[in-house]
């Protein structure tokens, strides 16, 4: 399986520095400068979307068992009913208000992993989200994310382009941070336009390589710049002209719907990045949840299915897999605030063309529950485990070995 | 510089030469749709010059970049030729020109728009001469002529394309149409057709509380217009998206639509400034949604303006405020609405499942007062650096014996819940001070004291306080607000016989400049990093724009109503050495 | 492959010649390494004034006039009173600018990213300050100082956890970052040391922003690390490690990664006089420092053009240069967009420099930052429009234009046939907008981001 490396924070910087010294000397052995040969990196691989859903997402009210009897005896106000879910199968069905979702398990491009958490689960925001980020607990040190220090371990730094892109204006995420952090946090799509003068500065940079090979920094900055201008030039262009290749697809209106469309524009430019994380804040209903979450899941499923359409018309959608997540479901029973509180185990869900579609695992048992909670039938790293192996990565970032799930054709 | 521009643009169109009494409502259609209005514009261009605000900012050299070097030149030199020939210097000439006043008006029918000037016979003549020698040459230039010809054997009109002038003793008209232009010269001529401007009704409603004469700018539309152009539907869009607009303006927008006129007026001298704008006003044209504005009947009236010590601005309204936010669905959009949604689970999760909207908001009579006061230390507290203006919203409770204790228990548990976030973070803490006597509540908060090395930071500006005297409601920033509060003077009110004030504000220079003032450190630094000046120059340009906001002596922003008319008021007053 | 560098030469004095003058380009990428950037008097100055002249002045001689350093205080006093460490930040950025103590300033930046401290965590400007001022005070100094400074900063301890260090539970955290990111170096110590050296610092904590021994939480046990045994106190196991072979090496490394070249990283061969210097000089670091500045590897082509200038020098280089003044403001967000907002280091390794600041996102970023520089009217050069401050230089036209800015802000001198594609580039006659245009093309080249 997974060559167990172990990659100490020692190691890393050691590895680092010594790419520093043996890049300066790579360069000049190439017989033309790389910009001149084009772009030879492809942008064919495999691309991670993740999407992260803060606060605490009650899986029982997205993935409904809606004619279970102890569901509709403890949740009085809240329960949704026959009448009104989108039918996923016999006694499941979705919100009435996601019909994207919905939409996507039609077209066989959307699977739902029930019941995921970890054993002994930790119902504090923070810690749980650490612990889904880091793979590890408060006791092992956590220094690193599961993403950041995959990427850091098979992503050398020869490429120019940062491989996570974090898309917000929040904290970046502790799953991307590594001891060699190569993620960036944007807000938006016009940190990747040129603002001015594209065409001048793109014939100038065409003619300033230097004949003189001897300076590898310079080099290097000469490719950089020339990738650089290439993606600002694709975006501009495609910002421009209102054809199939960009916006067209319709998107609702609201912010995370503009975020997965700046990242599918993204995803279908030179740009090299592997991953991009979005979040979608406010899960946390404690109180009068239903007009707050029904808002929130509307906003996921109307911005997930425009995001897949999006991909399939630009013809990336074999290679993108959204993967959304939160730190743990809510409790079965509603409190007295017509809310629900911090629960554990919930619902995963993936989109894309290249998933195995429809329901993974058995719904969780509402009557044998831990603590009021539903448990878990497998574990998030478990997930994790099949989304590296699909990316073509180990999963040393784990920390230990993980089974992983049947998820992708 | 862009006001004397375009005065002295008007002043170039002069060249009628003739002496008339006739009003504009005379010497218009009663078809007229829009008129507007300057008068003694030779006295607003003498007073703008000489006003201790324009002054400061030619001070400042703030106009240097404004006119770049050869229109300045160009400038000059009109100036120069109208002094050689009129003999008046150019300020002086408009005061003649234009002595009886400046009209613009728009005709639907004829799709005509008229320009009529009124002013010195004399001047009129001469200048008309001039500038016609000028004109002639160009025209022919443009291989056009310009026709002449004689109306009813007395006025001789002239004509290039569709333009077309004429001046009759001391009236100068200039118009597109041909029977617009005919209107007016035949009223001129004495011999009014039937039919004028006097007798639209609509124009005789506006102008019972607007006179076209006696505003320095005056400005007149019958709301047909206003309905074509779908300026009313926009507003209401815009009122949806927005709460803060919604709560401001929402109840004017309905007026819009209905009323049969709109008027604005304009009044400018030395020591004031005043805008003011009309329309009718009917309640049945209040839709239920928006009846927390102006009251269920029609009759809310806002309280009284508070005064109380070290004032810089004061706020009165009279809004229900909670079906202002309950009726969300009908007022707002849905994407404001899950807004309110979201804010409401997370509000009531520290209301302890009370619901903001009901039962906060709803503890209120309609009509509240918001105060921003100077700052006041009691002796021996930490005086921060950053000095921020105290402020206070003042109430009355409806139900205040139920509504008491409740409030009481959600603003203790509000300070605990700032306390337990704060004390995550390393913060301050605020110490909670309770008395209450017989039903009276005092709630008082300070942060703890400082270290002695340490410097006093921001938070010390504030000692948040609740106080609820039998049904008064005081939420103040500071414990000396507050205090404050309890036996304010009132302001002095200004009202139009019989009219409700539906909202106030005033804002006060002196006490703006003080706060400031206070705050000049800050601003100095602001200024630095801003412009990258040194500490000299910076401090120069702070003492500058403090002087400046000394001129202001009080801006005032009133909306009222009869039961016919709403009135909307923008006064600025000014302190004249 | 390196080429090898003999480092008896390397550190030896540069002595212009002949055929190696003292010229505009040394003296320009003099001050580019030494300050951030240059402008025209100091161009012909130090020309006139030769190396060591310019040199001594750059080093000894470029104090701040007291007026200007009461100005500063009352501005930092006024930025603390806001509670917004961000102003702070404005107000470095201000000094940075200002300053004609540029060598104290690039310096202060130099450890204020090697002792890594974010405001994004610490979210208090009095403490911040304290810490920046610290810096500021030993940055020409004594590293030994700067250590026990540092130890103590109340905004390093909570920033690295360690507001407390329970005897019973010794919190390692500030152990390791001394030894491994502050004093040492990867590899220079066991985790044993790491585990001892923390009992040392048991007791050290903060209180009301404030450091404070607490006697009750201190080991004074005896401790062995780093090959000796004592009843060590926190300040003695200071000493102890900034004592030891590998700290005078670790810093004259990143010394002269920072100021010499980014790449390849120094050997111990090449790095070995330094060191003993640093050692003999009881780790004054400003004999070092000059040495650097006046070294023939200063002026040599291992170091012209081998370093990539970080956004601060970058933008503020390029300022200096032009007389330019702005809204610092808002210049601060922009810089934090392209990877360098002063007062808030990404980690706790600081800004690692070189290729590091290079991806499309930011190259673009330093692109759009200076194209809004330029053209935002809240931007002056010298009070007036660009093509004023240009005229007051006798330069009128786009090619005087070219050169005045190659000279005084490229590395990498650009050639004549690509001035000539440039210039032809150009549509239009010098005025205000061409002139941004050029300096925005120029500054969006490979060459431009070069030291």
């Amino acid at each position: 399986m997974a060559n167990t490396q172990s990659l100490s924070r020692r190691s890393m910087m050691l590895r680092s520095a010594a790419c520093g010294t043996v890049m300066s000397v790579g360069a000049n052995t190439a017989v033309l400068p790389s910009f001149l040969m084009g772009a030879p990196q492809s942008t064919t691989e495999n691309v991670l979307v993740v999407l992260q859903l803060s606060g605490g997402n009650d899986g029982l009210n997205t993935v409904i068992p809606f004619d279970h009897p102890v569901y509709q005896k403890n949740r009085p106000s809240l329960a949704v009913g026959k009448d009104q879910v989108l039918a996923i199968e016999e006694n499941l069905g979705f919100h009435p208000v996601a019909t994207g979702l919905s939409t996507l398990l039609e077209q066989s491009q959307l699977s739902i992993i029930q019941g995921v958490g970890y054993p002994n689960p930790n119902r504090s925001h923070f810690e749980s989200m650490d612990i889904w980020h880091t793979c590890r607990r408060k006791d092992a040190v956590r220094d690193e994310g599961w993403i950041g220090a995959s990427v850091n371990q098979h992503l050398t730094r020869q490429d120019n382009d940062t491989p996570i892109l974090h898309l917000g204006s929040e904290k970046q995420p502790l799953a991307l941070t590594a001891t060699d952090p190569r993620s960036i946090s944007i807000r938006s799509l016009d940190q990747f336009k040129l603002q001015a003068n594209q065409e001048q500065i793109t014939s100038v940079v065409q003619t300033t390589n230097s004949d003189d090979d001897s300076n590898a920094l310079l080099g290097f900055l000469q490719s950089s710049t020339a990738s650089a201008l290439k993606t600002s030039e694709q975006l501009l262009r495609s910002a421009a002209s209102k054809t199939r290749d960009n916006d067209g697809a319709a998107y609702p209106q609201h912010r995370l719907a503009q975020k997965l469309q700046t990242i599918a524009k993204l995803i279908d430019s030179p740009l090299k990045t592997r991953v991009y994380y979005v979040t979608l804040d406010g899960f946390d209903t404690h109180a009068q949840q239903a007009g707050a979450h029904e808002s929130l899941l509307g906003q996921l499923s109307s911005a997930l299915a425009a995001f897949v359409a999006d991909l399939k018309q630009r013809q990336q959608g074999q290679r993108v897999t959204t993967m959304v997540f939160s730190e743990f479901g809510r409790r079965l029973a509603e409190n007295a605030s017509k809310g629900t509180d911090h629960g554990a185990a919930g619902p995963m869900f993936l989109a894309g063309e290249g998933i195995l579609p429809g329901l993974i695992g058995k719904h969780p048992s509402l009557t044998d529950l831990q603590q009021g909670d539903l448990k878990h039938q497998f574990d998030f790293r478990q997930v994790y485990a099949s989304v590296l192996q699909w990316m073509g990565w180990e999963d040393d970032a784990l920390g230990k070995s993980f089974k992983p799930l049947e998820l992708f054709t | 510089m862009f006001l004397r521009i375009s005065i002295l643009f008007v002043t170039c169109l002069t060249t009628g030469l003739v002496h008339a009494q006739h009003d504009l409502d005379r010497l218009l259609p009663a078809t007229t749709a829009a008129a507007f209005k300057i008068n003694h514009a030779g006295q607003i261009v003498d007073d703008i010059l000489a006003h201790p605000l324009v002054q400061a900012a030619e001070e400042a050299g703030a106009y240097k970049d404004a006119l770049p070097e050869q229109q300045a030149a160009q400038l000059n030199a009109i100036k120069a030729q109208i002094k050689a020939s009129i003999g008046v210097e150019w300020n002086q000439a408009i005061a003649q020109l234009t002595s009886k006043g400046i009209v613009l008006a728009y005709d639907p029918p004829t799709n005509g728009v008229s320009l009529i000037i009124q002013g010195e016979e004399e001047t009129l003549t001469k200048v008309f001469d001039i500038l016609y020698k000028t004109i002639e040459p160009i025209v022919a230039l443009g291989g056009k002529s310009i026709n002449k010809g004689l109306y009813r054997d007395t006025i001789t009109g002239y004509q290039i394309d569709d333009l077309r002038f004429a001046l009759y003793e001391g009236t100068f008209v200039m118009t597109n149409s041909r029977d617009l232009g005919r209107f007016t010269l035949d009223a001129l001529l004495g011999e009014p057709p039937t039919n004028t401007l006097a007798d639209n009704p609509t124009f005789q409603q506006a102008t019972e509380s607007t006179k076209p004469n006696d505003h320095s700018v005056w400005f007149w539309a019958d709301s047909k217009l206003a309905a074509q152009t779908g300026g009313g539907d926009q507003l209401d869009e815009s009122m949806k998206q927005n709460m803060l607009a919604e709560l401001l303006f929402g109840g004017i927008t309905n007026q819009l639509k209905h009323s049969q006129y709109t008027t604005a007026t304009l009044d400018f001298n030395k020591e004031q400034l005043r805008f003011a704008f009309r329309t009718a006003h009917d309640q049945a044209w209040i839709p239920e949604r928006r009846h927390y504005y102006f009251g269920a009947d029609g009759k809310g009236e806002a309280p009284p303006l508070l005064q109380p010590k070290g004032t810089i601005s004061s706020i009165s309204m009279y809004r229900d405020l909670a079906p202002w936010y309950l009726l969300g669905p009908e007022l707002y959009t849905p994407e404001v609405n899950e807004r309110i949604a979201q804010a409401d689970s997370q509000l009531s999760t520290f209301l302890g499942g009370k619901d903001f909207g009901e039962d906060i908001l709803g503890a209120l009579e309609p009509g509240f007062q918001i105060v921003v006061a100077d700052t006041e230390f009691d002796e021996g507290a930490p005086v921060p650096d950053l000095k921020i203006p105290a402020f206070a919203m003042v109430a009355n409770l409806r139900d205040p014996e139920v509504i008491k204790p409740e409030l009481r228990r959600q603003f203790i548990n509000f300070v605990g819940f700032l306390n337990l976030v704060s004390g995550m973070e390393g913060g301050k803490q605020l110490d909670i001070d309770i008395q209450s006597k017989d039903d009276n509540v005092i709630l008082t908060t300070a942060f703890l004291k400082p270290q002695p090395n340490q410097p006093v930071s921001i938070e010390y500006n504030f000692t948040p306080t609740l106080i609820m005297t039998d049904e008064l409601f005081i939420l103040a920033s500071t414990k000396a607000l507050a205090s404050n509060l309890q036996d304010p003077k009132v302001a002095k009110g200004s009202k139009a016989n019989r009219s409700t004030i539906n909202s106030q504000f005033q804002l006060y220079g002196a006490a703006l400049k003080h706060i400031l003032e206070k705050n000049k450190e800050f601003l100095i630094t602001q200024n630095m990093l801003d412009k990258g000046s040194t500490r000299e120059q910076a401090t120069d340009e702070v003492t500058l724009i403090l002087q400046a906001t000394e001129i202001l002596k009080m801006l005032e922003i009133k909306l009222e109503h009869t039961d016919s008319e709403l009135t909307f008021t923008f006064d600025m007053s000014f302190k004249v050495e | 492959m390196k080429p090898y560098v003999d480092p008896q030469w390397a550190w030896a004095e540069f002595k212009p010649t002949e055929s190696d003058p003292w010229n505009e380009h040394k003296v320009a990428h003099l001050f580019r390494r030494a300050g951030f950037g240059i402008t025209g008097t100091e161009l012909s100055n130090s020309i006139d004034a030769g190396l060591s002249e310019t040199v001594q002045s750059l080093v000894h001689e470029s104090g701040e006039p007291e007026e200007f350093q009461r100005d500063m205080q009352a501005m930092t006093r006024s930025l603390v009173a806001s509670s917004d460490p961000a102003n702070l930040s404005y107000g470095w950025l201000y000094r940075m600018l200002k300053s004609t103590d540029q060598l104290r300033e690039k310096l202060t930046l130099f450890w204020h990213g090697h002792f890594a401290t974010s405001a994004e965590k610490v979210a208090d400007a009095f403490m911040m300050q304290q810490q920046n001022s610290m810096l500021r005070q030993h940055s020409l100094g004594n590293f030994h100082d700067l250590a026990q400074g540092i130890s103590k900063d109340p905004a390093m301890l909570l920033y690295l956890d360690s507001a407390t260090n329970r005897k019973t539970h010794p919190n390692e955290n500030f152990a390791r970052e001394l030894m491994e990111l502050f004093c040492l170096g990867e590899g220079n110590y066991t985790e044993t040391d790491i585990r001892e050296l923390s009992r040392c610092f048991t007791g050290w904590e903060v209180r009301n922003r404030a450091y404070r021994f607490n006697r009750y939480q201190h080991d004074f046990n005896e401790k062995s690390f780093l090959g000796a045994s004592k009843a060590f106190s926190g300040e003695e196991a200071v000493t102890h490690v900034v004592a030891q072979k590998s700290a005078p090496k670790f810093i004259a490394r990143k010394l002269v990664q920072y100021l010499v070249m980014d790449e390849p990283l120094a050997d111990d061969e090449l790095i070995e006089p330094l060191a003993n210097q640093l050692e003999e000089d009881d780790f004054e670091v400003l004999g070092t420092i000059k040495r650097i500045l006046l070294s023939n590897l200063f002026f040599s082509e291992h170091s012209y053009a081998r370093k990539i200038k970080s956004p601060v020098e970058m933008v503020i280089g390029l300022m200096r240069s032009l007389d330019m003044n702005t809204k610092l403001p808002d210049l601060h967000r922009t810089l934090g967009e392209v990877g360098q907002a002063v007062f808030y280091p990404p980690n706790v390794k600081g800004w690692e420099g070189g290729r590091i600041w290079i991806n499309s996102s930011t190259l673009l970023g330093r692109s759009n930052l200076i194209h809004s520089l330029l053209t935002t009217p809240n931007t002056t050069f010298g009070g007036e429009d660009i093509s004023g401050l240009l005229a007051s230089r006798e330069v009128h036209t786009m090619q005087q234009a070219l050169d005045h800015f190659e000279t005084l802000l490229l590395a990498v001198p650009l050639g004549s046939r690509v001035k000539q594609q440039i210039l032809s580039a150009q549509q239009t006659a010098p005025s205000d907008d061409s002139f941004s245009n050029l300096l925005h093309q120029l500054a969006t080249l490979p060459q431009f981001q070069l030291s």
